[in-house]
This record gives C-alpha cells, sequence and structure tokens, in this order.
C-alpha cells in the first residue's frame, strides 16, 4: 500500500506519475480524474518519449467539453504511482490546455488496478494492489 | 539544485529539468534546469530536444483558487 499526500485545499488532487519508454523516464504532474477513461499525457511528451502518436492506428472518439475528436492511442511500457508501477497500459494522447497547470490525466487505465483510499480532512490517498 | 530551490527561482513557471535524485515515491527531490518559461510551448519543446534519460516537468505555482473551477 502507497499513501501519497496531495493538497487538500486545491481544484484538483494532483500526483506524480513516472511514464517509463525503454531507458527513458518523464515525470510529470497529472490531475487523478477518476471520470477519465484512459491516461492522457501530452502529445510533445510521447514524441519524446519514442511514440509515434501521428502514425498510432488505434484512435478513439474523445468526448470533451468542447466536442468530440478522434485521438490516437499508445502503449505506455511502464507507467508508476509512488511506486508502484502498471505495465504496458494503454494511453490517450492529447493536450490539455496550459492552464490546467497538469500536464495530463491518471485516468482509469491505471487506477483501476488498485482500491483507493481518498482522505480529504487529512488530504491523502491510499494505493492498495488489487489481488489478481 | 533542490527542488524547492527550483520552484522559488522560477516561481509561476513551467520548469524541465534533469533529475539527478527523487525519493521513493518517486518524485524528483534534486535536478538540473533544463528550461524554463510562461510559456509551456517552450518547456515542451525543450523537452523534445533533449537526450537526457530522467526527466521531469512541472508547473512551479499553485492552481489558482478563487474565481476558478476546473472540468476535465
Amino acid at each position: 500500500m502507497a499513501k501519497i499526500n496531495f493538497n487538500n485545499k486545491s481544484k484538483v488532487i494532483i500526483v506524480y506519475v513516472e511514464i517509463k519508454i525503454k531507458d527513458r523516464m518523464a515525470r510529470l504532474k497529472m490531475a487523478l480524474d477518476t471520470g477519465a477513461t484512459y491516461i492522457m499525457i501530452p502529445w510533445d511528451v510521447a514524441e519524446t518519449l519514442g511514440l509515434e502518436p501521428g502514425l498510432s492506428k488505434e484512435k478513439t472518439e474523445m468526448i470533451t467539453v468542447s466536442g468530440v475528436e478522434k485521438t490516437p492511442i499508445v502503449t505506455l511500457e511502464a507507467v508508476s504511482v509512488a511506486g508502484n508501477e502498471i505495465r504496458n497500459i494503454k494511453a490517450l494522447v492529447h493536450d490539455l490546455p496550459p492552464k490546467s497547470y497538469v500536464d495530463g490525466l491518471l485516468g482509469l487505465s491505471f487506477l483501476k488496478n488498485f482500491n483507493i483510499y481518498f482522505n480529504f480532512e487529512q488530504g491523502f490517498l491510499e494505493l492498495t494492489r488489487q489481488k489478481l | 539544485m533542490k527542488i524547492e530551490e527550483i520552484k522559488k527561482k522560477y516561481k509561476d513557471e513551467w520548469v524541465l529539468i534533469d533529475v539527478t535524485k527523487s525519493d521513493e515515491l518517486g518524485q524528483p527531490l534534486e535536478g538540473n534546469v533544463i528550461t524554463h518559461s510562461r510559456n509551456r510551448d517552450d518547456t515542451y519543446a525543450a523537452m523534445k530536444q533533449t537526450k537526457t534519460k530522467d526527466f521531469a516537468h512541472f508547473y512551479t505555482g499553485e492552481i489558482p483558487e478563487e474565481s476558478y473551477a476546473v472540468a476535465f
């Protein structure tokens, strides 16, 4: 079980997410979003890590507040939050607006592997890996 | 440079660092600043040029609390 502190005064819950592709690692701040189907990463991060979202054959229609758009899906070799690693995880490639102040979303493609306890009063959450 | 120093020196900016030390939770503790800017496009552009193996990208400020709501 991993305990992660967050700012309970903030508008969103922000956590550090490690994305590993081959021998490179990106550490990004993401908003934890139980309403998002997938992890979402920016185009530039995907390309920096050697992914080619523009060539991805897998796409999905993404429903946003501004409409519906086709968005590529890539597979991330490993994603880790507070030492909890999930391998071969799907992610959408899409840029959030700069005023979101985060690089992406930590969605259900990662979160569903855990049972999560939120303590908003004290500002922490606990991730417990589900038993397979 | 320690992360807290980076946050103070480049307050309310996007920062790209080469991570030199992290904690057991994977959060960067120290790093070398590759670039910083108030414009996120600048730090993203630098990211695509860097060859560093372990980098972190983040905004150093706080999300505004007043008159601001987030819906993803």
